[in-house]
């Protein structure tokens, strides 16, 4: 494909097939661990640990977290262009983007704040409240426009405005039903602000523009308290001005769906 | 049920068989015996219900009618609707297996069974509704039964409904009347009866209580069921009723006969046979490649069913059935009414067509076609009459002639001044047909024939009759002569006896051995020519013996009761003899050019008629139906010679032949006459015809030439002459009687034959391209290409035009000089079409499908190498970041926005290629640029497609509806090369085709 660029889609932005539908781009969403490319059902027995294959214990969640973020733990030897970000504005951050470097997602955050989700603590399935990450989905050249205001924060969020969440596309999970919110009787989130009610990604992270050891900011939602042996649908929403949603179940854009079932 | 289809099939046996009847060689009193009648008293009340009871009503049975019910189902699952429903259900079964299987089925399949079955029913209506339209047989029929008729029943007559005469019953018949049943004639007065729908001969017969001939036709004293008493009255007793009677007979045998199927139905049946057998291959092996693959059971049967059902052809059964209906609107415009439109392309590979005479080649009117006088016989026509104008202008002998014919002639034109005022030949007459022919003749030689008889009043006449065969007058002359005139006219043996003297260049010299010679040699000549020849004489009766004012006594009673005893009081013998006038029912115009263009297109042309073999033969030579120069006796001869190449045959001798004989003699002769034929006997010949694998055309226009009509391929009636029973029975019908119109029948019927072969070519084409897309998703797992509606989009959208345009394209080469096309061997669909359309066309344009596939993907970020493998997490609802080659995460909408914008990609690429594939199709030989762009409903449809492409993926909420996205305008480029090289490659085929034939380019890829 020599007369296609290998590292800038020819089709951007609004000119891009992400935009068909939506008229501007939109991006997904996405949770770990899944580990059925048919299936977005978490399901296991607490009390019940085991490995690959058998379906029934909570092993193959734990150990494909750990996959995934082996990925962040690990050390970029091979192209080494993430750089620390903290504090730095966007203005200065977007040209050395297109120069190939990215920011940096400290796994440790995680550990940091001593959150439950971390693999010695087995992301506490086997303590019946799973911990589910999430992430946004990589788009080249879009960015958020983040909230620059509580006036322009939906209604649920207004109450816990902070100046800070100009810098975030935030994130919540719910029910997807009454049924599901009854279920549901306590959620945390662990990311970089560590609001723990509120999840969020850092608009540090975007643009993203096909960068080398690129890493995709984090978000655990921890499922602190939620009702056994039943069946909860569990639908997350990011946040941001330039994000959609649609509640249409065929076109999902900007969230994210799975079911939770914990014995 | 089974036993009934076969007593009905021997009943029709039966009918084949001449009809048995032998009443007219008894002696009259016998058939009373026989029938427990008398002609007094006739049958009583209790008698005759009795025999009503037995033999039942006098009244032509209804067959069985198909319920239409039946019909119409007939075209819903008859041949190709049949694959379509399998098709449709086999949909069906894939669609339930993925529901039940599948956590999250597609609607494809059921979208595809759905459309199928929707053209199904569509075409089904279609069909239905053209065939509603005909087959009314039996009906026709009714208008020849009578409506009342007179019976003597317990020695009264009375008027009963004719449905209740039974055999025996004495009935009595005035002139005007519908015979009601076949009877045998007790008593006759001047009765005529004209047997045109029995024999097709226009002309009334004479029918009389003497037994003349073997041929019930022919004898005098048997009068048919559904003739017509032209003239004269007559009572009879009742031989045969009901399905019984002649017509009864032909009705029942008309309506019974079964045809087979039509030629293009066989190739249909094929067509669907080979495209069923690849479908059905390449489906299994797919399947089982899958099961290779590590598909489930379920996958690969529900990829077997796709894979069977993407080759169906959708469109195809629409573009045959409209195609088919175009050629028929334009053959109707040209006076070929079509009835069956499968019946077209069978007017292109008919093989044999036996035609009728009277009113088809000829022009059901007689006309004087010779004359001889002063020993020389010329030729009557308009034009050499102005050549020898002079010659007549001085022979005292023509203007004897002239006055002969012009006085003693009964025949007047219709007074009325607006019939006058047309030109002659189409004057509107009274009289007896070869009277009205010489009536013209004169009107148009000499001029005011009214005018002349006035001035030159006839004083006295004695009529025609059959007995005397001549008719005489006697006139005072103007040209100052105070003797009065007598001419004669009539039969030329009967008049030679009556002359004693001959007028020969303006001298009266004695009738001689020499001029008798002379006189037996002009009339061998004419009567050879199958003309009818009438003599003239005159004579002036001495002024001493009959001056003026004498009273002539023409003994007019007695004439008529005696006609042998001839008592005159003048002499009707000593005449002077004038010369002799020769008549034709001329064969009309364009004849004999239509049965040249008949012959060097490869048909050839038997001549079935009722008619004389003289007269039949002499036809035959005129219109060149006969090209032996042979005498007629000699082609007689010829019969059961195998190396001579024509033959005249008579009706009798072919009653004798038995089937191999008659094999023989339609496969050793080419040039045939059927002389004298019967109404089976012209079935027997189609039937033998079509043993021998010929493609039969009929022409025909009476009642009796309905079973032939009904029994050949194509049947094709007269629509001026023709009788209703034969237009019902035919498929096609010649509006303007014009035998030359079927030469146009012929030419269309192969046009659209090659043209069917280039719109199957055409929509073939497209069938690769929208196969290969599932098979490449099978086996290397590479998102779907093309989805099902968009194939549905090509097939039943942008295809159709482009096919049915194919059907406006002109021949390629002069296909009326080229042998009609051997069934046996040239196929509608060959798999030498089917492997150009697929293997070649097809192949390029889903290559450049794939191209443009790639394209979009790699564009959107999917570069091919990231494709390959990707189906199952593309396809997943599950998966919400499929990463593509630059990073990107998709989630499932935003790929199968992508996806459906590959197809729409893929679809547009089809329909460009197709351009080209359209244009390469026009023609199968010939250089496109010498086939050239003069097909304005094939350019048109170029554009049409190209508007309907761009319509169904710009315009909002119908691309939405179809799956379909708007395309980026640099995408529609990108099939060109493809569209460049698809011309380029069928030029250089076509190239190589022309200069090598025979080549192996030739021999594969030719259809």
């Amino acid at each position: 494909m020599a007369i296609i660029d290998k590292s800038i889609p020819p089709y951007r932005g609004n000119s891009s097939v992400f935009a068909l539908d939506t008229s501007r781009p939109n991006p997904g969403f996405d949770f770990r661990p899944q580990i059925s490319i048919e299936k977005t059902l978490i399901k296991y027995r607490s009390s019940y640990r085991d490995s690959w294959g058998d379906h029934k214990g909570w092993g193959v969640y734990k150990e494909q977290l750990d996959q995934y973020l082996a990925y962040y733990t690990e050390a970029d030897v091979q192209y080494q262009q993430a750089i620390d970000c903290n504090g730095v504005p966007i203005e200065k951050l977007r040209p050395q983007f297109y120069q190939g470097k990215s920011c940096l997602f400290d796994i440790n955050i995680f550990n940091k704040s001593e959150t439950p989700c971390v693999t010695q603590r087995n992301f506490q399935y086997d303590r019946g409240c799973p911990c589910v990450l999430l992430k946004l989905n990589k788009i080249y050249d879009w960015e958020p426009i983040t909230y620059q205001n509580a006036a322009q924060l939906p209604e649920q969020f207004k109450a816990l405005w902070t100046s800070k969440f100009s810098d975030y596309i935030l994130v919540q999970c719910n029910g997807e039903n009454d049924v599901d919110q009854d279920f549901i009787y306590e959620i945390k989130y662990f990311s970089q602000m560590n609001t723990k009610t509120i999840g969020e990604f850092h608009r540090n992270f975007v643009p993203y523009v096909n960068q080398d050891g690129y890493r995709s900011p984090l978000v655990f939602v921890y499922f602190k308290r939620i009702g056994t042996n039943v069946l909860i649908n569990v639908e997350c929403r990011a946040y941001a001005q330039n994000i959609d949603h649609n509640d249409n179940l065929e076109y999902r854009t900007g969230s994210v769906h799975f079911e939770l079932i914990v014995e | 049920m089974f036993r009934e289809k076969l007593t009905t099939r021997k009943n029709l046996e039966a009918l084949k068989h001449e009809i048995d009847l032998d009443e007219h060689k008894l002696s009259i009193n016998e058939v009373y015996r026989r029938y427990g009648t008398s002609p007094a008293m006739g049958l009583s009340e209790e008698r005759a219900s009795v025999i009503l009871e037995r033999d039942g009503p006098n009244d032509l049975t209804p067959i069985r009618r198909t319920p239409e019910i039946v019909r119409l189902a007939k075209n819903m699952f008859g041949g190709f609707a049949m694959l379509l429903w399998i098709g449709a259900v086999l949909c069906f079964i894939a669609h339930f297996l993925e529901l039940y299987t599948l956590d999250d089925p597609q609607y494809d399949n059921m979208y595809l069974g759905i459309a199928l079955a929707s053209v199904i029913i569509i075409t089904g209506f279609f069909s239905y509704h053209q065939q509603a339209k005909s087959s009314k047989i039996m009906e026709s029929f009714k208008y020849l039964v009578p409506q009342q008729a007179c019976v003597v029943r317990h020695g009264k007559s009375r008027n009963i409904n004719p449905d209740k005469i039974v055999v025996g019953d004495i009935v009595e018949i005035q002139r005007g009347n519908r015979i009601p049943a076949d009877i045998r004639i007790i008593r006759a007065h001047g009765l005529k009866v004209d047997n045109s729908s029995l024999t097709g001969e226009c002309e009334p017969q004479v029918r009389g209580i003497e037994y003349t001939n073997d041929d019930i036709l022919e004898t005098r004293n048997l009068a048919f069921f559904g003739t017509f008493a032209v003239e004269g009255s007559c009572i009879g007793v009742v031989i045969r009723t009901g399905d019984k009677t002649f017509i009864g007979r032909i009705a029942n045998l008309t309506a019974g006969i079964e045809r087979g199927h039509t030629p293009i139905a066989v190739e249909i049946t094929h067509f669907i046979r080979i495209i069923t057998i690849i479908a059905v291959v390449v489906g299994v092996i797919f399947c089982i490649c899958s099961l290779f693959l590590g598909y489930t059971y379920v996958e690969a049967v529900v990829f077997l069913i796709s894979i069977i059902v993407a080759q169906v052809p959708e469109g195809l059964l629409a573009t045959v059935t409209v195609c088919l209906t175009l050629t028929a609107q334009r053959m109707a415009r040209k006076n070929c009414l079509v009835k069956n439109l499968e019946a077209i392309e069978t007017l292109g590979s008919t093989t044999v067509i036996c035609t009728d005479k009277t009113g088809t080649l000829t022009q059901n009117q007689m006309t004087v076609a010779h004359m001889w006088f002063d020993n020389h016989i010329i030729d009557s026509d308009i034009d050499a009459f102005h050549t020898q104008s002079n010659y007549i202008k001085y022979s005292h002998c023509w203007s004897a002639l002239a006055r002969c014919a012009t006085l003693c002639n009964t025949a007047t034109f219709t007074d009325d001044p607006n019939n006058l005022s047309k030109p002659v030949l189409q004057r509107q007459c009274e009289g007896d047909a070869s009277e009205i022919a010489i009536l013209k003749c004169m009107e148009d030689i000499t001029g005011n024939v009214s005018n002349y008889r006035s001035i030159n009043s006839k004083v006295c006449e004695v009529q025609f009759s059959s007995s005397n065969r001549y008719q005489l007058s006697i006139h005072s002359t103007d040209d100052n002569d105070e003797r009065y005139l007598l001419v004669m006219k009539g039969a030329p043996e009967k008049i030679i006896k009556n002359c004693s003297t001959i007028y020969v260049d303006g001298c009266e010299i004695e009738f001689n051995q020499f001029w008798k010679t002379q006189y037996e040699t002009a009339f061998k000549e004419l009567s050879n020519h199958g003309e009818r020849v009438l003599a003239f004489a005159d004579y002036r009766l001495p002024l001493n013996k009959y001056p003026r004012g004498y009273e002539f006594d023409c003994d007019t009673i007695n004439f008529h009761v005696n006609p042998y005893f001839e008592h005159f009081n003048f002499p009707t013998d000593g005449l002077r003899f004038l010369g002799l006038i020769s008549l034709i029912d001329p064969p009309r115009v364009n004849v004999a050019e239509a049965v040249q263009k008949c012959r060097s297109a490869g048909i050839r042309l038997l001549m079935i008629t009722g008619d004389h073999p003289l007269t039949a033969a002499a036809i035959a030579r005129y219109t060149g139906i006969i090209t032996d120069q042979d005498t007629t006796e000699q082609l007689i001869e010829n019969v059961f010679d195998n190396n001579a190449r024509s033959c005249v045959i008579h009706g009798s001798t072919l009653k004798t032949m038995n089937s191999i004989q008659l094999d023989n003699l339609i496969k050793y002769h080419q040039e045939i006459v059927f002389a004298r034929t019967s109404p089976q006997q012209k079935l027997i010949i189609v039937e033998t015809c079509q043993r021998l694998g010929e493609i039969v055309a009929v022409t025909g226009d009476g009642v009796n030439d309905s079973p032939a009509l009904k029994k050949a391929d194509i049947g094709i009636a007269m629509g001026i002459t023709g009788s209703d029973v034969s237009k019902q029975a035919s498929d096609m019908i010649l509006l303007d009687d014009n035998f030359a119109s079927i030469i146009t029948g012929i030419e269309q019927g192969r046009i659209i034959f090659d043209n069917l072969k280039k719109s199957i070519c055409y929509t073939l084409s497209s069938k690769i391209p929208e196969l290969s897309p599932f098979l490449l998703y099978m086996i290397f797992q590479i998102p779907l290409p093309l989805g099902t509606i968009a194939i549905l989009c090509i097939d039943l959208g942008t295809d159709m035009l482009p096919a049915i345009s194919l059907a406006y394209e002109r021949a390629e080469s002069d296909i009326m000089k080229r042998p009609p096309r051997d069934a046996k061997t040239e196929h509608l669909a060959t798999d030498r079409l089917i492997s150009m359309s697929y293997g070649q066309l097809g192949m390029i344009q889903a290559g450049g499908g794939f191209f443009v596939y790639t394209i979009v993907m790699a564009e959107n970020g999917f570069f091919p190498s990231r494709l390959f493998g990707l189906r199952k997490s593309w396809d997943s609802r599950s998966i919400n970041d499929l990463e593509d080659s630059y990073g990107q995460e998709w989630t499932y909408e935003q790929r199968k926005a992508l996806e459906d914008t590959c197809h729409t990609a893929f679809f547009v690429t089809v329909v460009i290629v197709q351009w080209t594939v359209l244009l390469c199709c026009k023609s199968r030989r010939n250089s496109l640029f010498r086939q050239g762009m003069s097909n304005h409903v094939l350019n048109m449809s170029i554009i049409f497609e190209t508007l309907l492409a761009i319509l169904i993926s710009y315009t909002p909420y119908i691309n939405r509806g179809l799956m379909m996205y708007p395309l980026k305008l640099h995408w529609w480029f990108l099939p060109l090369p493809f569209t460049l090289l698809v011309l380029i490659y069928d030029e250089w085929r076509k190239w190589i085709i022309r200069k090598y034939p025979g080549s192996i380019i030739d021999q594969e890829t030719s259809y």
